[in-house]
Formats: C-alpha cells, sequence, structure tokens
C-alpha cells in the first residue's frame, strides 16, 4: 500500500507540474490567439476562400507591388457565389460568360486593415466576354488606361482587359499606382492572355474603323446576342462585320435560329458552296444584302459588302487557323 | 420579297462573278412562311394635329437597328418616338428614313434635349436655355435623322425636381416658346408636346401643360398599377382636343412570378391603356422583331375579362414592389434627400427593361445617392409609401446594383 501511495504521490507531483505549466503556457496561448486575430484577413470572411488557393487565377496576384503588400488571401467568387460580391450585378457578368472571381486587396503592411486598392480579375473565358464586359459596364469612353489590350481609366478606378481577363481596379486613396499595378498583373498574365487574344480578329474587309459588342438583340433578334461588330470603310461604303464566338453546339443553333427567322420572315436565303467552304446569302428587303457561315469556332458575316468582294479576305480568314466545320444544317 | 424576286437575286449573284453552286433554303415546305404577321389594326386621332397614329406606337429607346424600324412600318406603325440622349436612335431612324423613301408616311417625335446619357436636370434644356439653344438641339436632331423636319419635339421628363413652380417654369419658358414658334415657321417642326414620368407633380404638370394652349399633346405615365380611375387631366385633355399618348403602360415590366403564356401579360396592359377614349396611343419600346409579334395583336382589340385577370393577377404579384411612376409620395419623408422614385426607375431600367449601362451611367451622376441609406435606420421612407412598397431595402439594393461598389465586408 505504502509503495503505492508513494508512486501515487510521485505522479501527483507529476501531473501538479504539469498543470502549472500549462497554466503558464495559458498567456502565451492567449497572447498567439490575439496576435493571429489582430492580422486583417479577408479570406477569413467568407467559407469559399480555400478554394481561392486552388485558382490559377491566384498566382497572377503578386505578393508585393508597387510598394503595396496584398493584405491576407485572395478570395474566389464564382456562378453560385458571385452575387455575394457584386449583388444585384452578377447576372450581367454570368450572362457574358463568366468564369470566375478572385480578389486581392493591397494596402501597406502596417496598416493591414485598410486596403488601399481592391483588384478584382474576371476570367470571362474568352476575349470577347471580356471585350463585352469593359464596354458594356459603366461606359465605353473615357481617359485611355494604357494598360492590356483595351481599358479606360476612372476617377476612383481602372477597368481593362487583357485575353480573356477584365480587370476592375478599385483605389480608396489618392494617387494609388492602379497603372503600374495593371502593367504587373498583365506581366503575369504572360502568354495566357495573348493566346488567346489572337482569336479576336475580322477577314480584312476594309480600312477597320470601330469595334463595339452588342449584348443582346443584335440587329432587332432577340436571339442574336454577344456579338462583336466591326465596321470597315472600302471606298465609300461603310461595311459592317459581325462574329459570334461560341460553342460548335451554340454557333449551329444560332445559324439554325437565323435560318427559321429568316424562313418565317420570307426572307430568301441562298446555299453556297465554295471551295469547300458552305456560306448563306440573304437578299433582305430590310438589311440589304448579306451573308453569314459558321465555322467550328463562329458565325462571321457581313453586311453592306458584296460577297464576291468580300471573298478573298473572308477565305483568307478562314483558312489563317479558323476550320469549317463539316456540312451545316439549314 | 417573294419567291419571283429571289430567284431574280440568284440569278444577280450568278452574274456578279463569283462561282458558286448555291440553292435556295426551303421554306415553303414545314408551312412556317407566309403566315399572316401580326400588324397595327386601329388608328387613332392625335388630339387636334389632324394625324391619325397607330395605336400600339414605337418607343426607340435602346433601338438596335434600321432595319427594325422598317419592319415596324411594314407592320403598320406610323409613330416613333426618340431623343438625343436615347444613343443611336435618332441617326437608325435616319437610316431607315433613307432607306424607306417614305418621310410624309411616318411621325418623328423627338425631345429639346442633348445627346448625352440621361442625368437628371442636365440632359434635357432647362430654364436658363436661350432661344438658339432650343433649335441647336432640333437643327442637330434633324442632322442626326437626316430629314427636313421633325413632327413633334417635346418639353420632356417635366417632373424631376421636388419645386413644382420650377418644373412649370420650365414647361412654359418664354424662350422655349419663342424657339418652338421660330422652329414652326421655319417648317422644322410641326407639333409640340410635353411628357412626365414623375417623380413629382406628374398630373399636375400635365394639367398646366393641357390647360396652357400651347402644347398639341401630352405624353403621361398611365398604367393600371397607378390609376384605378381616369385621371382627370386626361378627361381635361380630351375636352380640349389635346391628345393623349401613353407611356409606362406596363408597370415596371416585371417577369418573375408570371405564368402567363408570352405576350399575354402586355396585350392585356395595352388593352387596358387603350380602353380609355381618352388615350390616342402608347408608346412602347421596341427591342426586337419579336416584340412585334408579341405586342401587335393587342392593337385595335377589346379589354376582356381574362385580360382584367391577368392585370389583377400582376398587380397581386407586384403591386408592394412596384415604385408607381409619378407618385412621389415618399420624397419628403427622407431628410437625406434622395430622390427615391427616380432611383428606382433607374433601377427599374437595370432590372426590368435590361438597360444596365445606361441606368449605371444615369445613376452615377446623381447626388447625393442610395449610398446615404446604407446606415440609415429612419423608416419614414417606408412608411411614407401608401401602396407597401419597401423603400429603404429597395434603394440599398438598387444602390448595389447600380453603383457597383464591392460588398467590402
Amino acid at each position: 500500500m505504502a509503495g503505492i501511495r508513494g508512486a501515487t504521490r510521485q505522479e501527483s507531483v507529476g501531473v501538479g507540474r504539469a498543470r502549472v505549466g500549462l497554466l503558464a503556457l495559458l498567456p502565451l496561448i492567449a497572447w498567439g490567439v490575439y496576435w493571429e486575430g489582430q492580422r486583417y484577413d479577408p479570406g477569413l470572411l467568407d467559407f469559399k476562400n480555400a478554394a481561392a488557393r486552388l485558382s490559377p487565377l491566384v498566382a497572377l496576384f503578386p505578393e508585393r507591388a508597387e510598394g503595396l503588400a496584398r493584405l491576407g488571401e485572395t478570395r474566389r467568387f464564382d456562378r453560385e457565389s458571385l452575387h455575394e460580391y457584386v449583388n444585384g450585378h452578377a447576372e450581367f457578368f454570368i450572362s457574358a460568360g463568366f468564369k470566375e472571381l478572385v480578389v486581392g486587396e493591397y494596402g501597406l503592411p502596417q496598416e493591414a486593415s485598410r486596403p488601399k486598392v481592391v483588384v478584382d480579375l474576371y476570367d470571362m473565358g474568352k476575349p470577347l466576354f471580356a471585350f463585352g464586359v469593359l464596354t458594356g459596364e459603366g461606359g465605353d469612353g473615357g481617359p485611355e488606361a494604357g494598360v492590356g489590350e483595351m481599358g479606360f481609366a476612372e476617377s476612383r478606378g481602372l477597368r481593362f482587359i487583357s485575353g480573356p481577363y477584365y480587370v476592375k481596379m478599385t483605389a480608396f486613396d489618392e494617387g494609388a499606382p492602379l497603372k503600374a499595378m495593371g502593367q504587373a498583373l498583365v506581366k503575369a498574365m504572360g502568354q495566357a492572355g495573348v493566346a488567346k487574344a489572337q482569336g479576336f480578329r475580322f477577314p480584312e474587309f476594309g480600312k477597320p474603323l470601330a469595334t463595339r459588342f452588342i449584348k443582346e438583340n443584335y440587329r432587332g433578334l432577340d436571339f442574336f446576342d454577344q456579338v462583336v461588330e466591326r465596321s470597315f470603310q472600302r471606298g465609300d461604303q461603310t461595311i459592317q462585320a459581325f462574329q459570334v464566338m461560341g460553342s460548335e453546339a451554340r454557333n449551329l443553333e444560332l445559324e439554325s435560329k437565323l435560318l427559321a427567322f429568316l424562313k418565317g420572315e420570307e426572307i430568301p436565303v441562298e446555299r453556297l458552296e465554295k471551295e469547300g467552304l458552305v456560306l448563306f446569302q440573304v437578299q433582305d428587303p430590310y438589311e440589304g444584302e448579306w451573308f453569314f457561315l459558321r465555322t467550328q469556332e463562329q458565325v462571321i458575316g457581313a453586311f453592306g459588302i458584296p460577297l464576291d468582294a468580300a471573298w478573298t479576305p473572308l477565305k483568307e480568314f478562314v483558312n489563317r487557323g479558323q476550320t469549317q466545320h463539316d456540312e451545316p444544317r439549314s | 420579297m417573294k419567291r419571283r424576286t429571289f430567284i431574280q437575286s440568284a440569278a444577280l449573284l450568278a452574274a456578279s462573278g463569283v462561282p458558286v453552286a448555291a440553292r435556295a433554303v426551303a421554306a415553303e415546305s414545314d408551312g412556317s412562311a407566309g403566315k399572316e404577321k401580326a400588324r397595327v389594326r386601329s388608328y387613332r386621332a392625335l388630339g387636334k394635329t389632324g394625324m391619325n397614329i397607330s395605336d400600339i406606337s414605337f418607343g426607340a429607346g435602346r433601338l438596335a437597328s434600321s432595319s427594325l424600324v422598317l419592319r415596324a412600318m411594314d407592320r403598320g406603325m406610323n409613330y416613333f418616338d426618340t431623343a438625343p440622349d436615347y444613343g443611336q436612335s435618332e441617326d437608325l431612324i435616319g437610316e431607315a428614313l433613307r432607306k424607306a423613301k417614305g418621310r410624309d408616311k411616318i411621325h418623328i417625335a423627338s425631345k429639346y434635349c442633348q445627346p448625352i446619357t440621361y442625368q437628371a436636370g442636365k440632359s434635357h434644356l432647362q430654364v436658363g436655355s436661350k432661344q438658339a439653344d432650343y433649335i441647336g438641339a432640333v437643327e442637330n436632331s434633324l442632322k442626326r435623322l437626316g430629314t427636313d423636319y421633325v413632327d413633334t419635339v417635346f418639353v420632356h421628363a417635366i417632373g424631376e425636381s421636388t419645386d413644382f413652380e420650377a418644373e412649370k417654369a420650365r414647361l412654359l419658358d418664354p424662350e422655349m416658346l419663342a424657339a418652338t414658334e421660330t422652329l414652326k415657321k421655319a417648317g422644322k417642326i410641326r407639333f409640340l408636346a410635353a411628357s412626365s414620368h414623375g417623380p413629382n407633380h406628374m398630373e399636375r404638370l400635365m394639367t398646366a401643360a393641357v390647360q396652357s394652349g400651347h402644347f398639341d399633346y401630352i405624353m403621361p405615365a398611365f398604367n393600371f398599377m397607378k390609376f384605378p380611375k381616369v385621371p382627370e387631366v386626361l378627361q381635361e385633355a380630351k375636352a380640349k382636343g389635346v391628345g393623349v399618348v401613353a407611356m409606362k403602360v406596363l408597370a415596371g415590366a416585371k417577369e418573375s412570378g408570371m405564368k402567363f403564356d408570352a405576350g399575354q401579360f402586355e396585350q392585356a396592359a395595352f388593352k387596358w391603356a387603350l380602353s380609355h377614349a381618352e388615350i390616342s396611343g402608347l408608346v412602347i419600346t421596341i427591342q426586337s422583331a419579336q416584340d412585334l409579334d408579341l405586342f401587335l395583336p393587342a392593337s385595335g382589340q377589346p379589354l376582356t375579362a381574362a385580360d382584367q385577370r391577368v392585370l389583377d393577377h400582376y398587380a397581386a404579384l407586384h403591386g408592394a414592389d412596384y415604385c408607381r411612376t409619378g407618385c412621389g409620395d415618399c420624397l419628403e419623408a427622407c431628410d437625406k434627400g434622395v430622390d427615391v422614385a427616380t432611383i428606382l426607375r433607374h433601377q427599374m431600367y437595370f432590372e426590368d427593361y435590361g438597360d444596365e449601362k445606361r441606368a449605371m451611367q444615369a445613376y452615377a451622376s446623381m447626388q447625393p445617392n442610395a449610398g446615404v441609406c446604407a446606415d440609415c435606420t429612419d423608416a419614414a421612407c417606408d412608411r411614407a409609401c401608401g401602396y407597401g412598397v419597401s423603400v429603404g431595402s429597395k434603394l440599398r439594393a438598387a444602390h448595389r446594383t447600380l453603383s457597383l461598389e464591392p460588398v467590402v465586408a
């Protein structure tokens, strides 16, 4: 019994010392928790933050830029969660092809709870769609941003596109280095943007005058949306060329709807085959003569230019990397 | 274009030198071609102007193409409402006129306005503008339209401020009236009209327009949600031979929760407005060729019990959600001076009309805007709304929608 009692006393002493040790650690743990709690991390504000680490877009956000440091983790939003960030405006992006958004905040490290610049990086999937939201959101004018392929400077920010990416930078401080930060982002994008941007081109029908994005109801047709239209000058004629870039199935659907509409309106359509291409020529009492054709990647056409005059640039365009689909269905 | 013309065009193409294998895309076999298209069935006298206008007429606010104007003309529409601040609208109508070669077949109405995105108190010429400003505005419209005259010019959007006397002064501005006389004598305009979608004093201002004797017709907001009975101003207009063209007939055009066939609600709302003898016609924004198919079946048709049930259902769904155009009861309740009705109108343009860009641009020019509502705990605006609209929460939602400010927690 004595032995047992002695062992118990020794164990008790050991347990007591451990308790004292743990008690001594408590202030240290509390200090650690407090210290951690003082670190501003916007990523903690939503539970989807972990997904941001999985997004390749995160790699585009530098840790430091122009004297500012990234504050905490980036945040990621997908089609389901976008409304949490741009409440009420999410549909605008989603209907324009939105894939994901990553948001990073930058500021001085010693003022970690006060971001000076917020960078919204939208992956719109295609340069066309990025172009669409740039020109469709809040105006298509203003001073040139001088960043990316196209962009506008605003009183409190900067918006620009590079490849399939639409970037919106909002400043909370006068003199925030938006342009330099934007250029750093474009550099980080590297070939990802440039390579895809090459698909955003037109046949050379003449001297390009202007390019615009029409979100919906192109030419007053409710099924004809997400169109890029480029006008050209050719002699004294103005030509309007259009293209819709989509999946093969979407392009086929658009072609079918166009043909069905024209049929319903009793507007004559002629199916032409020439040098392996299939296209449709329309003798339209409202639009004049126009034509369109479908490739795997787009539906493209033009108003205001006879097909014989359009043929050479059109064929060059199609042959230069565009693959004609087999048999269009009418 | 019929088959004979088509064959001719195919022959022309072959003659153009393009070596092609061509065939017509069959249009006759499935019966989709040749169906009679809905068209205007009724024309009404526009006050004492001597003109008869299509009962359902063309609002060109977001005009997509000149071809849409030509399609509408083919369907019998003869009244086109445009403005310098409607984007490319005047240019595209001008393009249509050049193609149609029938200027005298249609009535074009434009506005004393500048070609800038709508900003309350700025876009439309204000008191202080000179005769030359009014004349210049019309002459610029004529250049864009490529025509020698517009049929009507509007003093538009009367009632933007809460100051009735100031709004009345704009309505009856001697500089504007003198410019109008000059333009009429020069054959550049034929008629003068006034319009209002509020938010302030709409009925009083429209009454002032009617009583002044200067205006050939008026264009108020008029729909089944706002007016359980015919407003006195319409009766007075009728008595004085002043025409009335209705706008905002769809009462917000909200779609959610509606279980009707395509076009059923719109046609019911049009028939309701046109069932009032005081109304010369209505203007509705036409965005697509399909709109013509949806809207024109209502032309010349009486309002039926089934139509009324559709409207009652809509009112039950959206009655507490629709900010009545021209009401303005809540405006005095806000001690921060937030222009509730105008903000909610822009929100309606964004959400229900799909006119996002223009709505955001117009909202950006407003001061104060609904950003000041974020921390406001005063529910006075909610209490002031006699229709049960949750004004405060709608304003906060509108700010998030229209400002694109990120929700940074």
